[in-house]
């Protein structure tokens, strides 16, 4: 995470952040990791089935999907469940300084608050890219509930997959996670799977804000 | 310059009061907090210190950012210096002096958590004249109801950033309109279109903040 990104992420073109922003930036990029306490893990099912071309069962339960993101794991061996979050401190530290009056570092925080789970779900990814690519298997992008028109209900199946209270992340009965910063969902592993590099192309929402959007890191 | 003219370029480019070193080129002067209370001081009617200071000067943001020329950082700041402005005739809405637009009420559709695009809107919205009741995220739909019953005549707003909880909005609006079908709802969030919007049955959609402000002003006009 650069200056650069951040730079990007708040829609400024290149070189154009407008003072005193890169300042501001880089105090809180020096101060973030006091606020974060990342926390995450995976489970690999190795058994489950896809139904009606969108349906998954695994272990009882049945998650729907979009057509396209089943169709993304359809030719996998087995499904890693995942959950990850930044820590409740990030959100702490931005809702401290909105209320302290200051909202243009409350907004910056939070913004870094999200781009530190994601992050940290790269990371967590491309540790299991490359256990299971030892083993002779590939992974797929990740899929989330809430993203590309998966139910965000969908959730509370997920986590119903996990040990209660697991890294610290709960679920709202609407379905919201806590601590917000918090991202769960899935990745299918197998010989004949493969990472795109835009999921967009086989999604229905024409009028998404994040279609195509461009990164230089791993499709979320 | 004019002082009110003054104040409202201290609101375009978010310049607070006098110790805030932003923006840059108006270090060390006064600032929107200063010039409020100046304006008070010289007699200038709240009034007029709202509807010809502070207004101009968000409108001038508000359509800044819709043309991409200014961003949420900036549009923050133009909101504090309204914000610090706004402390000074607080009394005088209190008082009945200054009155409002209407009342509008906002929130985050029930399971979704996203915030910004909302609390700009509310912001610019204010800065407009409107008074803003602003229910948070995650709101359901009985809280909302609870909300536009207790506020009659005001209008609602409703945000949703994830294409799945635009279903919850939908059942939201289908639901207000069922008990209430004179309410005028807005709606806005990244995923969302005008078609959607007529689907749903809303009545208006605006793909930013400033388009929301003029629809809002067309209503009281």
């Amino acid at each position: 995470m650069n200056m650069e990104w951040i730079e990007s992420l708040l829609g400024y073109p290149e070189g154009n952040l407008p003072e005193p922003l890169p300042g501001v930036i880089c105090s809180i990029l020096e101060e973030a990791p006091e606020h974060t306490d990342i926390q995450g893990g995976y489970l690999i099912m190795d058994e489950f089935e896809i139904r009606d071309e969108r349906k998954i069962q695994v272990n009882g339960l049945e998650f729907h999907p979009t057509r396209s993101i089943a169709h993304q794991v359809r030719s996998a061996e087995k499904l890693a469940f995942f959950m990850i979050t930044a820590g409740e401190g990030i959100t702490t530290w931005s809702q401290q300084e909105l209320t302290r009056g200051d909202p243009m570092a409350g907004f910056i925080i939070d913004l870094i608050g999200s781009e530190i789970v994601v992050s940290a779900l790269d990371i967590m990814q491309e540790d299991l890219a490359g256990k299971m690519k030892s083993a002779g298997f590939n992974i797929t992008n990740r899929y989330s509930p809430g993203d590309c028109g998966w139910p965000v209900t969908d959730q509370q199946k997920l986590f119903a997959l996990f040990p209660a209270n697991f890294c610290g992340i709960t679920l709202s009965e609407s379905s919201l996670m806590h601590p917000i910063k918090s991202v769960s969902g899935i990745i299918g592993i197998g010989k004949h799977v493969r990472k795109t590099a835009y999921a967009c192309d086989l999604c229905e929402m024409e009028t998404c804000l994040y279609r195509y959007r461009k990164t230089t890191r791993s499709t979320p | 310059m004019e002082l009110l003219e003054q104040l409202s370029h201290c609101i375009e480019f978010g310049k607070i009061n006098q110790a805030s070193p932003y923006p840059p080129d108006m270090k060390g002067q006064d600032g929107a907090d200063e010039l409020a209370k100046m304006a008070l001081d010289q007699g200038i009617g709240a009034n007029d210190i709202l509807q010809k200071g502070l207004v101009p000067g968000m409108e001038k943001v508000g359509v800044k950012f819709r043309e991409n020329k200014v961003f949420v950082p900036q549009v923050l700041m133009s909101a504090k210096a309204m914000n610090a402005a706004m402390e000074h005739l607080k009394p005088f809405f209190q008082s009945g002096e200054v009155t409002r637009k209407g009342k509008f009420v906002i929130g985050t559709v029930a399971g979704d958590l996203h915030d910004i695009g909302k609390n700009l809107v509310s912001m610019m919205i204010e800065g407009s004249g409107w008074e803003i009741i602003d229910l948070g995220v995650d709101v359901s739909t009985e809280k909302l109801m609870e909300t536009i019953k207790a506020n009659p005549d005001c209008v609602v707003g409703l945000s949703a950033l994830l294409t799945t909880t635009m279903n919850n909005m939908a059942d939201t609006v289908r639901k207000i309109k069922a008990e209430l079908p004179n309410q005028v709802i807005l709606v806005g969030g990244a995923p969302l279109t005008d078609d959607f919007r007529k689907e749903i049955g809303a009545d208006f959609y605006s793909p930013d903040p400033q388009g929301a402000v003029e629809y809002l002003n067309s209503l009281v006009a």
